[in-house]
């Protein structure tokens, strides 16, 4: 039985990377004695599958991880028993059955929404006129560490001005992803502005699926 | 207090979970509502300190009490702390951010010397004077414990008290007194008076040393009227009943050894001569298998951890190794059990190849000395037999890696010696090849690696001098000369830490100086060869006036006064004397099961030696 289940992210945990909260969730499920699918091989673990791993210092209100029961168990109580155990600043929040044929999370992530609070004022006019730009140029890493300058206007589906300091994105995620450090980076840019990532405060709001031109939260596939 | 670290810095560090706490089965209480705040420090950086099974035992036993509430510290890695002193941010301890210097007790964990400038380091970021004489009422006790304080001397003018012994003895005693003193409005001052009172506490300040002119000790005395002359050591008699966490922490990030632990025994049967461990922590005590795989099953189910770790000083000696193993196989059998330190034999063969699921890992022996001759002088139990027939066995097995573990500088080490241990190598070697090829596997690896011999107070070996510097690595490049094999990888290193690690391991007060300056020269770390720097401690050395050579590479006599001889460990100086003796003369001594040979300790309590009689 598949089982998607989304989590949040907060406080002092989000000073832990991917890896870490793999082992950390994988050994959480094991102590709930939750019936797991393991893996084969010398050094069997649960298999998980994880939407869109979060960046180092980012909180979020809703990651997803994908797994297998070789039983069946109850949603509500699965959550309930994750969350006596898991520590502060992980919580389970909600989870649903998947169809066994259903695809990954991984495979139909599409978009993201973030907060951002900045460590600078900005104005709702800077705002517009980054956004009015016909193409908004940065420069990224590729997998062969070498520089390759992009266009990541396309993957920025909205850019909302909160206040001064605050800001919410909604942009590409999964296969094509645009990290919203890139969206800020530009905008400092764009204005001048010294950025420094450490300074500024990322928080993920939700992760989205497409379906008829709509997105919808992956909790609701 | 609450400190608060900014976000930027913790993502600027390197491994940030390093400074964070808060991970699973975690201690959390209300500072508010205990009469006692412990900061347990483990002076090095925190995957290491989590990996160790002493600390979790006295952490979760310390919090057992509803009126304490113990935290953990460790030393902040280099760009921790240049980022500390950088903010002003003091030292803090990691379950509720709190400054060390709040707390009431600052407890150390002495495991290795070369973690004594990391002491001074936490101190120094803690905001609290490194010298007790220094420190007020406003500045927490500062405690220390562990293997390294039974040679207390060398850190004696910074710690206000040391705990010679097993922590779950006598902690409880020490904070109800504690308590008892400061809820009548007493002084740190009466505390350290009354805790006098206590066996295995020893108060440095009411100690005078004299010297002499050749700079041996001339006497040791106490200066109160309540010291004790001798301090003798505290164990726990009644090992199956004694406090054994079932819900440690689990680290949030990777740590050295990450995994559930299960200790089997106390102790050890052997008497290897070079062993401090093996004297110090007599008798041996083993604990009962039924009980061992009720804790498995508890420590298993409260932590989810997927491998768990069977430890003593040497796993094989437990008599019941069978029950044990068997029950864990049966009722975990997902779980990875791995034993350290297995002597390779059949039976251990085949619990390898059980451990490793078909998975052949290496195998590790740790001869310790080429020759059998040697390996006699140190009286460690294995011959030259016992490691090619159990790597025959292996190798028929399927296994095809080898490691081996020697130390050079042994006592009566000639060249010959040396060259011995290139030649068990090439046994191991011929041993494979007289494999038929179909039956063994493809690719032979043998390492060989050596260390440096550090003789350690309390061990037959204490009178010892070390080999000089040039010595060693004199006989580094003689071994690594004549290794010319293929299959045969050597691993060596620089002997300077081993050096300096001697002269701490037996030194006195006056060695007190020449780390407190080495720390002020910039030392930390000083256990990771890569940030070592040994400029920073010779220039300490210059500094205080103060010869090495005298405490490494001197032989002592047997009249004379050790720093260390006040403590009363239950294995006599004579015994170690008749044993050091019997190591010139090559003469081995049966292990403890085999016949008791007095080495004093029953006269504090039974041991192996006479567990017959029961």
């Amino acid at each position: 039985m598949r089982k998607r289940i989304k989590f949040n992210k907060h406080g002092q945990l989000k000073y832990i990377g991917h890896l870490d909260l793999q082992r950390l969730l994988h050994r959480a499920l094991r102590k709930a004695e939750i019936p797991v699918e393991y893996s084969k091989g010398f050094n069997p673990h649960p298999i998980t599958s994880f939407a869109q791993p979060l960046s180092l210092g980012f909180i979020s209100e809703a990651e997803y991880m994908d797994m297998t029961l070789t039983d069946n168990y109850d949603n509500q109580h699965l959550i309930d028993k994750m969350n006596t155990i898991l520590p502060e600043g992980l919580r389970f929040i909600d989870a649903i059955d998947l169809a066994d044929k259903a695809p990954k999370a991984m495979a139909i992530v599409e978009a993201a929404r973030y907060t951002i609070t900045l460590d600078q004022d900005i104005d709702k006019e800077e705002i517009q006129a980054f956004m009015n730009q016909e193409e908004i140029l940065v420069e990224k890493m590729t997998k062969k560490k070498r520089l390759k300058t992009i266009d990541i206007k396309p993957g920025i589906y909205e850019l909302i001005y909160k206040d001064s300091t605050t800001l919410e994105v909604f942009c590409s995620a999964g296969s094509s992803n645009v990290k919203p450090q890139l969206i800020v980076k530009a905008l400092y840019d764009f204005i001048d502005l010294i950025f420094d990532e450490h300074l500024l405060k990322f928080k993920r709001h939700d992760l989205y699926l497409k379906r008829e031109d709509q997105f919808i939260p992956l909790i609701d596939a | 207090m609450r400190i608060d670290i900014p976000q930027k810095i913790l993502l600027e560090v390197e491994k940030p979970a390093r400074y964070i706490g808060n991970e699973m089965n975690m201690v959390k209480k209300n500072p508010e509502d205990v009469d006692i705040r412990f900061a347990y420090c483990f002076p090095d950086v925190y995957e290491v300190g989590m990996s160790h099974i002493g600390s979790t035992i006295l952490y979760h036993f310390l919090n057992e009490r509803e009126d304490t509430y113990c935290e953990r510290v460790y030393s902040p890695w280099h760009d921790m702390e240049e980022k500390m002193r950088e903010n002003n941010i003091p030292m803090y301890a990691l379950e509720t951010y709190t400054p060390i210097k709040e707390f009431d007790f600052l407890g150390f964990t002495l495991q290795y010397e070369m973690s004594y400038t990391n002491i001074l380091n936490i101190l120094d970021l803690g905001g609290i004077p490194k010298y007790s004489k220094d420190r007020t009422e406003e500045d927490p006790l500062v405690i220390a414990g562990g293997p390294c304080a039974y040679n207390p001397e060398p850190l004696a003018p910074f710690v206000d008290f040391f705990y010679i012994g097993e922590g779950e003895v006598l902690y409880y005693e020490i904070l109800d007194l504690y308590k008892a003193i400061r809820s009548k409005g007493g002084s740190k001052e009466d505390f350290l008076e009354k805790v006098l009172q206590f066996e295995g506490v020893y108060v440095p300040k009411f100690y005078d040393v004299q010297y002499k002119e050749n700079g041996e000790i001339e006497s040791f005395t106490p200066n109160h009227p309540d010291a004790k002359e001798k301090i003798k050591k505290v164990h726990v008699k009644d090992v199956d009943n004694s406090y054994y966490p079932t819900n440690p922490i689990m680290p949030l990030i990777q740590v050295v050894h990450d995994r559930a632990v299960i200790e089997l025994f106390r102790g050890c049967i052997r008497g290897c001569r070079f062993c401090q461990a093996g004297m110090i922590y007599r008798p041996v005590r083993q604990k009962d298998p039924k009980k061992l795989a009720k804790l498995a099953d508890d420590i298993l189910g409260n932590t989810g951890y997927e491998e768990v770790s069977l430890i003593s000083l040497s796993s094989s000696d437990y008599t019941d190794l069978n029950e044990i193993t068997d029950h864990l196989f049966d009722k975990h059998c997902d779980v990875n059990l791995s034993l350290p330190s297995l002597r390779v034999d059949e039976f251990s063969l085949d619990l390898m190849d059980r451990l490793s699921k078909g998975k052949k890992s290496s195998l590790t022996f740790a001869p310790e000395a080429g020759t059998q001759r040697l390996r006699d002088v140190i009286n460690k139990n294995i011959s030259e037999d016992d490691i090619l027939s159990g790597v025959a066995l292996a190798f028929k097995g399927g296994w095809d890696k080898v490691k081996l573990y020697f130390m050079m500088g042994l006592p009566t080490e000639t060249m010959e010696d040396i060259s011995g241990i290139k030649d068990l190598a090439y046994s191991i070697v011929d041993q494979y090849f007289g494999v038929p090829k179909e039956e063994r596997a493809r690719n032979l690896k043998v390492t060989v690696s050596t260390s440096f011999f550090v003789p350690k107070p309390f061990t037959p070996f204490q009178w010892f001098p070390q080999n000089t510097y040039d010595e060693f690595m004199a006989k580094q490049a003689l071994l690594n000369s004549e290794i010319r094999n293929r299959k045969i990888q050597y691993n060596c290193h620089d002997a300077k830490l081993s050096a300096l690690e001697g002269i701490v391991a037996r030194g006195d007060r006056r060695v007190a100086d020449v780390i407190y300056h080495a720390w002020k020269n910039g030392s930390k770390f000083d256990g990771w060869s890569d940030h070592f720097v040994y400029d920073k401690w010779v220039k300490a050395f210059e500094e205080c006036n103060i010869d090495g050579d005298f405490y490494h590479t001197r032989e002592r006599s047997y009249d004379e006064i050790l720093p260390w001889d006040f403590i009363n460990i239950g294995v006599t100086k004579a015994f170690l004397w008749k044993e050091f003796e019997k190591a010139i003369n090559e003469e081995v001594t049966p292990n403890c099961r085999e016949k008791c040979s007095n080495c004093g300790v029953s006269k504090i309590d039974k041991g192996a030696c006479y567990e017959k009689e029961n």
